[in-house]
């Protein structure tokens, strides 16, 4: 499984909010190096807020919706809170049509996050 | 002494017509005759001698036959003194400055030696060529006028030919002025002059002010009248009357006009045009005979010019009338590839009995080739009738094929007997029906092989009540049909005709539509023998190649997969729907290597076709396949998404089981698309 080198993730702070910040495609070859950060900060005990920012995500298709489905089971389950930073309006159309929009909680900037 | 010595003679050489003149060695003229007098412009042979030879020469300019000024060392006389034995004859153009009168002459000069054999005077004889030369060279004008204007049916330009020749032996300047299209003004199309930095003041003067048709003098009457006007002298108060402008009035008297005559260019009792002339730094003053001469140019450039004006106008017609009868230039067909070969016969046709079309109908495109009998004029008015009435009447029919008994319907109500041979594929998706009447049966090239089909049927403008047979053949993508007449297979070659079975061995391996035109053009280049003795047309249309990539099953897949077909579909779509064909694209690829069994060794394969209305894609992957679900549904668990959107976003969809399984779907193109 080798994620192209065109794909990263940044995972930083703000305002008390966990942000993973991928860049590139994500799709069945790149999703899992997303769901591993997302894990990642779960796991951190302090983190109650995990954002997934998605404005540097230039495709994505439903295997990024997939992670984005259970995590936020997990978030339900678990107890922290899971927010999603709305990518471009053709990756926000999949959220639509996936019936995903009334669920989500979907910010424009991860300042809102918290 | 000499006067003494000659006094014999004098009654002789007095009575005669040439003017004889005697210089001494000194330079001076010692003798002159009643008629040397005459011509240098003296009351009398004494006051001739009484008047200094420089003051004499001033009252004239003289010219050589090439328009360069007399030197006085270049007169006989002079190169006598100056110890010449037998100077050449001179001849010389001389205007008399003060009445304008233009004469030429011949001056022969010899030698008086005394009884030492020492020169001491010059005889000049001259002699008045006047009336031979301006024959000689009215005649030469004409001439080399009428070769300029036959030269090229470009008539300004030959006008500006004829202008040039006038100059400067008949005048100064000359131009040559044509009304405007509008007949608002009159317009200069061309100015003569020797010197070109004065040609281009001319051009300047006559933007500036431009001539209106309607101007009470000048080019203007002249065209309005198709009267010649001549003012011998313009003497400056005229044409301070005339113009009001003083710049204007200034810029004129820097020409320096002295004489003007304006003459219609006419034809046929019209008037097309004048043609004007200026006598200036020449100091000449028009005559009667320079008139005479000026009109017979402007009667031959009038003629000229609406010879010119009504041929460039007729082929004008005839080539607005055959670029309406051309094929057309055949419209995108999406889907499909055509490409076309027209060879009409003869030079001088653009359009022959040939024809071909292509266009939209119900439900697909209609291609057809067809052909008249005869050739000409008459058969290509044929032509656009029968071409005309199968476009039309294909668009509007239920059955696109039914246009052909419409024509034949047609061509059997002309008085003349009209047939005309076609052959039509009606294409639609997958397949085309291919309708013959009196026409050769089109091959169909699959897999490097050709072959005929459709059946032969009778053909149009010959019986009523004629019913034909179409025959519906498959066309895989990437089959090619090709359409042709006769003009291919009537192919004369050294031996014998093109024919069908070489039409076919060329056809045989054909790859699209382009390579069928190139082969043939080719092929039919090298038979030939001799002119093209009939009209040639072909029409080759290939159903677009499905284009097919073959991937590797691992994860790099979806990406590769989205990205090769969203360039392929890259001018299909806008970039909304290209998204919307990379996400389906990429969910089927993953899906394929998921649960399809695509792995490293056994490749997936993706199909791509596009037509006019939709593209479709097909995502082969080896495994067992999957029964549709009727409405796909995101598992509670998850997983599922990637059919939810295929359902979404797709127009339709399917999983079919072949070599492998097949999960395909199509998306419409928007009709901007």
């Amino acid at each position: 499984m080798q994620p192209s080198d065109d794909f990263t993730v940044e995972v930083h702070r703000q305002a008390g909010a966990a942000v993973v910040a991928p860049e590139g495609e994500i799709d069945v070859a790149t999703v899992d190096l997303v769901r591993e950060r997302l894990r990642a900060c779960e796991a951190e005990a302090e983190a109650e807020v995990v954002v997934l920012d998605l404005r540097g995500v230039g495709f994505m298709d439903t295997s990024g919706l997939q992670l984005v489905f259970e995590t936020q089971r997990r978030a339900a389950q678990e107890g922290f809170e899971f927010v999603v930073v709305r990518g471009s309006r053709q990756l926000q159309r999949l959220f639509e049509i996936a019936g995903f929009g009334e669920r989500l909680r979907l910010v424009d900037d991860p300042a809102e996050a918290a | 002494m000499w006067r003494s010595a000659l006094d014999l003679d004098e009654a002789i050489l007095g009575s005669l017509a040439e003017a004889v003149t005697v210089q001494s060695i000194d330079g001076a003229m010692v003798y002159a005759n009643a008629a040397a007098a005459r011509d240098l412009g003296a009351a009398s042979p004494e006051e001739l001698l009484a008047t200094p030879v420089q003051e004499v020469m001033a009252r004239f300019a003289i010219f050589n036959e090439d328009g360069s000024p007399v030197r006085i060392e270049q007169l006989p006389g002079r190169r006598i003194i100056a110890g010449e034995a037998h100077p050449e004859p001179l001849i010389t153009r001389a205007i008399d400055l003060r009445s304008g009168e233009e004469r030429w002459r011949i001056t022969k000069s010899t030698p008086i030696r005394d009884a030492e054999g020492v020169v001491r005077w010059a005889v000049n004889i001259v002699e008045d060529v006047t009336e031979v030369k301006r024959a000689e060279f009215s005649q030469r004008l004409l001439a080399r006028a009428g070769e300029a204007l036959a030269s090229s049916l470009d008539y300004e330009d030959t006008l500006g030919q004829v202008a040039r020749l006038a100059v400067p032996q008949l005048a100064d300047w000359c131009g040559v002025s044509l009304p405007d299209e509008r007949g608002v003004f009159i317009r200069s199309v061309a100015i003569a002059h020797a010197d070109p930095a004065k040609v281009r003041f001319a051009h300047e003067y006559n933007a500036r002010y431009p001539v209106r048709a309607d101007a009470p003098t000048g080019t203007a009457q002249v065209i309005r009248t198709g009267r010649s006007e001549i003012a011998t002298e313009i003497p400056d108060e005229l044409l301070a009357a005339v113009i009001s402008d003083p710049e204007q009035l200034e810029l004129l008297r820097q020409i320096g006009m002295r004489s003007v005559m304006v003459v219609p260019m006419s034809t046929g009792g019209r008037t097309i045009g004048a043609l004007s002339f200026v006598s200036a730094e020449s100091e000449r003053r028009f005559t009667q005979a320079d008139l005479e001469l000026a009109e017979e140019l402007g009667r031959r450039a009038g003629t000229a010019v609406e010879n010119a004006r009504l041929y460039t106008e007729r082929s004008r017609i005839a080539r607005t009338l055959q670029t309406g009868l051309l094929p057309p230039e055949l419209p995108d067909m999406p889907g499909y590839e055509v490409s076309t070969l027209y060879r009409p016969a003869g030079e001088e046709n653009w359009v022959g009995g040939d024809f071909y079309d292509a266009l939209r109908v119900r439900d697909g495109w209609l291609v057809l080739v067809g052909d008249v009998a005869g050739r000409g004029a008459d058969a290509a008015a044929l032509t656009g009738l029968a071409r005309y009435t199968l476009r039309s009447t294909a668009r509007l029919l239920e059955d696109p094929l039914a246009a052909v008994a419409h024509l034949n319907d047609e061509l059997l109500e002309r008085a003349d007997l009209s047939l005309c041979s076609v052959c039509c594929a009606l294409l639609r998706e997958g397949d085309a029906t291919i309708l013959c009447a009196g026409h050769p049966l089109p091959f169909l090239v699959r897999d490097g092989q050709a072959v005929q089909v459709g059946r032969p049927g009778t053909m149009l403008g010959a019986y009523a009540r004629v019913a034909w047979e179409p025959v519906t053949v498959a066309l895989e993508p990437g089959d090619l049909l090709v359409l042709y007449t006769d003009g291919v297979l009537d192919a004369v070659g050294a031996e014998d005709r093109f024919g069908e079975e070489r039409l076919q061995e060329v056809l045989a391996g054909a790859t699209g539509a382009d390579d069928v035109v190139a082969r043939v053009d080719e092929a039919l280049e090298r038979f030939h023998v001799g002119a093209q003795a009939d009209d040639t047309a072909l029409l080759a249309v290939a159903r677009a190649p499905v284009r097919a990539f073959r991937l590797a099953g691992d994860l790099s897949a979806p990406k590769l997969a989205r990205n090769l077909v969203a360039a392929e579909l890259s001018s299909v779509f806008d970039p909304d729907d290209l998204y919307d064909v990379r996400v389906l694209v990429s969910e089927l690829v993953t899906n394929a290597i998921r649960h399809g069994g695509a792995d490293e060794v056994r490749p997936l394969r993706i199909e791509l076709s596009v037509d006019d209305e939709r593209v479709r894609i097909e995502v082969w992957d080896p495994g067992e396949g999957f029964a549709r679900p009727e409405t796909p549904k995101a598992r509670p668990e998850g997983g599922g998404h990637g059919l939810l959107m295929v359902q979404a976003i797709a127009s339709r969809w399917d999983v079919e089981r072949g070599d492998g399984t097949c999960v395909w779907f199509e998306l419409e193109r928007s009709p901007s698309g």
